[in-house]
């Protein structure tokens, strides 16, 4: 009877061992959330570049969704919305027209700045983003290109 | 040895010397004499001349007999003095001949004189529309929904400003066969500092449809016989009559409400609760462009080009920045820019002074449009197609050629010109609506076809155009200006192919590489003005990006000329070699994640720029396309 006794406690240990290892611990997933506007890319710099270059992010954590207002050269900003998630620090997003993001993204936070490096291109290419509220008038200037799903440069055809 | 060489050298150039003064002297003096008279068409008008001096004196042109009377071309104004000289118009005078006195032998006395050095037959110049008018007669306005917000009643019958494909319109109406007016209003509807010339019969400028935007000359008394603003005519309070030096007129014997139809097209007034809408007309609130009338057409008179010229400089020095001429010579009457400029100096002289003055803050220099000309061959008419002038061509209502367009290289760009028998089932109202005088149109309204109505769809996007640069604070100069106009288009070539039937089976293939850079878009025109976005160049891989945005929907049928970048830019972007333009696509690779700026010349109108010389060629496009490049490109243009 004692031998029982000695081997259960044993046995109860062993299985708590055995669950507390098989239990994964869940990643902590890097919080992106908010409103950021880019300060350097990989030609350098926004603000040196020889082409204005405007970029504003905002990354909503209760609907998984996220709005691009970008400006690259001259014209209007143009807006694209969509989905991503976080996978501790990898992000990965897709256009609610069903194209994905050129790549995953590995996302840190320092500070105010949010640095986006690419995954699996050619090369590494990072973006530093500062925290900001984005300007009410780029929300209102912004022609919608979400639903576009063809190249950007064909946005400009007959708008009917 | 060197002394030798020397002296050969002198001996040869003496020789060449006194060849050419051999050469003049062997020339007899009728010779000379009609080496100075120049003639642009076989018909003349047997009552003047036009003169060009080498001097400052007309008084050895007062020795001439049967001379009635002797009047400088061009009144002087001042402050224009130095542009004047510039372009030699201080120089001409208009001969009135005696009656019986034969041209050719007055021409050949005045050509004698040593102080004069071109002696000029006036030509007659034609419009470009088979004058017919099929008045507007409908009850009741179409029924379907307008697809403007503006309370004209007739804009559902301006297919040419929103073509639906309503196929009650011709049976091959194609939607989208239009200037796409309509998303451009919600950004502008004109302005009323910019002012249209329209060169042609008199316009109807108490047309309750045109009388808002018809320009007024403020400094100038009606009907006192006083130049009161001192610009060389009296009593011109919305244009002048160059035909007859009286008032405007529109509906005498001969007339046909040409002018009128036009400056609808133009600017006819929007939003007023009657009649039709004019591209540049206004909102209702706020007014449209306005309109001067430079009449050359007058009942059955007999309209000359040096009234033409007279036209251009008194648009110059009143204020238009650009204008419309739907009129000009048969096709093949001058067949490259050396024989228009040979033979009709005095109009090319008004058109340079015109294309060279700043009458818009905005805009530097002056825009000149003109009608293709409606003889159904593949060459404008000049001046249309003068190197510098904007030729159109006509589409109908099913985005194809009409039958009666010029086209071919010196044609810059096409627009609806209306077509009665598209599909080959007649319908008038397959043709342009747009005002006209009562005299024509019991309703004030009605329909033509040609490439008169062709152009003044250009110019009104023109003035559009212009009117949204002056909302929008920018500047440019008139080429930067064309360029974009030129490749705000829509593509037609691709639709070129077999044949369609209009009042004769049209085989389609000559028309191909032949209408210009395309179809007028005014959106596109529009996004043109508020500029265009970079492309995006993927790092580290040969790419051929489209360039249509920039050069409109042609742009792989275009020629175009040189493609550079600069050194700095060139190291930016890593590039081994320059881009290059293959199919209408940039080539390039760039190895480096960086910015550029290409710049692209491309010819609006044929494979060669126009030169001015020994041929007829398109207008100069040139244009800078932004490049960055990053190794992260996705397919839909956007950031991530």
């Amino acid at each position: 009877m004692s031998r029982k006794f000695s081997i259960i406690p044993k046995f109860i240990l062993i299985l708590a061992v055995l669950f507390l290892y098989s239990c994964k611990k869940e990643e902590i997933a890097v919080d992106i959330s908010g409103e950021w506007e880019l300060v350097s890319f990989s030609s350098g710099a926004v603000e040196e570049s020889e082409i204005p270059v405007s970029v504003y992010l905002a990354f909503d954590k209760a609907s998984a969704s996220f709005t691009i207002f970008q400006k690259l050269g001259e014209g209007h900003y143009g807006k694209f919305i969509g989905e991503y998630s976080c996978s501790g620090s990898r992000v990965r997003g897709q256009y609610s027209n069903g194209t994905s993001w050129a790549c995953e993204y590995n996302a840190e936070l320092e500070g105010n700045r949010l640095l986006m490096t690419s995954i699996g291109l050619s090369a590494d290419e990072t973006c530093v983003y500062a925290r900001c509220t984005i300007p009410s008038d780029v929300r209102k200037d912004a022609d919608d290109y979400s639903t576009k799903t063809s190249s950007f440069h064909i946005i400009y055809s007959n708008i009917k | 040895m060197k002394r030798e060489l020397i002296t050969l050298s002198l001996v040869a150039f003496s020789v060449l010397l006194s060849c050419q003064r051999e050469e003049i002297q062997n020339q007899t003096p009728a010779q000379l004499r009609s080496a100075k008279i120049v003639n642009p068409t076989k018909l003349v008008l047997e009552d003047v001349l036009a003169i060009k001096l080498n001097s400052d004196s007309p008084e050895e042109l007062y020795s001439l007999e049967n001379v009635s009377s002797l009047e400088r071309m061009f009144p002087s104004v001042k402050g224009k003095e130095a542009l004047e000289k510039k372009h030699g118009l201080d120089k001409w005078y208009l001969l009135h001949i005696d009656g019986g006195e034969a041209p050719s032998v007055m021409a050949d006395k005045a050509a004698g004189l040593s102080s004069v050095s071109i002696v000029q037959y006036c030509s007659p110049i034609q419009l470009h529309s088979d004058k017919t008018t099929v008045p507007y007669s409908r009850a009741e306005t179409k029924a379907s929904a307008p697809w403007s917000d503006f309370n004209d009643p007739l804009v559902n019958s301006q297919w040419h400003y929103h073509n639906n494909g309503d196929l009650s319109i011709a049976p091959t109406a194609k939607a989208g066969a239009d200037i796409n007016l309509k998303p451009a209003w919600k950004f502008c509807t004109g302005d009323p500092s910019v002012i249209v010339a329209v060169l042609d019969e008199g316009v109807f400028y108490d047309h309750p449809d045109l009388k808002q935007n018809i320009w007024t000359n403020e400094k100038e008394i009606p009907d006192n016989g006083i130049d009161d603003d001192g610009n060389g005519y009296v009593d011109d309070i919305h244009g002048y009559n160059f035909v007859s030096g009286g008032s405007i007129s529109w509906n005498k014997d001969g007339d046909s409400g040409h002018g009128t139809h036009v400056a609808g097209t133009i600017a006819a007034v929007n939003n007023n609760g009657i009649g039709v809408c004019g591209i540049a007309g206004g909102n209702g609130k706020s007014g449209g462009v306005k309109i001067m009338s430079c009449q050359q057409f007058d009942g059955n008179d007999v309209a000359g080009d040096y009234n033409a010229a007279r036209a251009f400089k008194y648009a110059a020095d009143n204020g238009a920045s650009i204008v419309q001429c739907s009129w000009g010579y048969p096709s093949g009457t001058m067949k490259s820019d050396s024989e228009y400029k040979r033979s009709s100096p005095l109009t090319v002289a008004a058109i340079e002074y015109f294309l060279d003055t700043d009458n818009c803050p905005n805009l530097d220099g002056g825009v000149i449009i003109f009608s293709a000309g409606n003889n159904g061959k593949p060459m404008p008419g000049y001046p249309a197609a003068y190197y510098k002038n904007i030729a159109v061509a006509a589409t109908a209502s099913d985005n194809l050629p009409t039958h009666y367009t010029n086209y071919g290289p010196g044609t810059n760009i096409s627009a609806p010109g209306g077509e009665y028998f598209t599909g080959g089932k007649y319908n008038e109202e397959a043709g342009v609506l747009s005002t006209l005088p009562y005299e024509f149109a019991k309703s004030g309204y009605g329909f033509k076809q040609g490439t008169s109505m062709a152009c003044p769809h250009v110019t009104g996007v023109a003035a559009l155009g212009l009117s949204y640069i002056i909302q929008r604070g920018i500047h440019m100069t008139n080429n930067e200006f064309m360029s974009k106009l030129l490749t705000s288009v829509n593509d037609i070539d691709s639709y070129l192919v077999g044949e369609k039937m209009s009042n004769t089976k049209m085989n389609l293939a000559p028309y191909r590489k032949n209408m210009g850079t395309g179809t007028i878009d005014t959106w596109r025109f529009f996004m043109q003005i508020d500029g265009n976005p970079c492309l995006v160049a993927e790092t580290g891989k040969s790419q051929r990006l489209d360039i249509s945005d920039y050069f409109g929907g042609c742009a792989a049928n275009l020629t175009y000329l040189q493609v550079s970048i600069d050194k700095e830019d060139k190291e930016s972007l890593g590039l081994e070699q320059d881009p290059e333009i293959a199919y209408g696509k940039l080539k390039i690779n760039p190895t480096k994640s960086g910015c550029g700026v290409v710049h692209i010349k491309a010819v609006a109108g044929g494979e060669r720029l126009g030169t001015g010389e020994e041929d007829m060629g398109g207008i100069e496009l040139n244009r800078s396309i932004a490049i960055i490049s990053r190794y992260v490109k996705p397919s839909n243009g956007g950031w991530l």
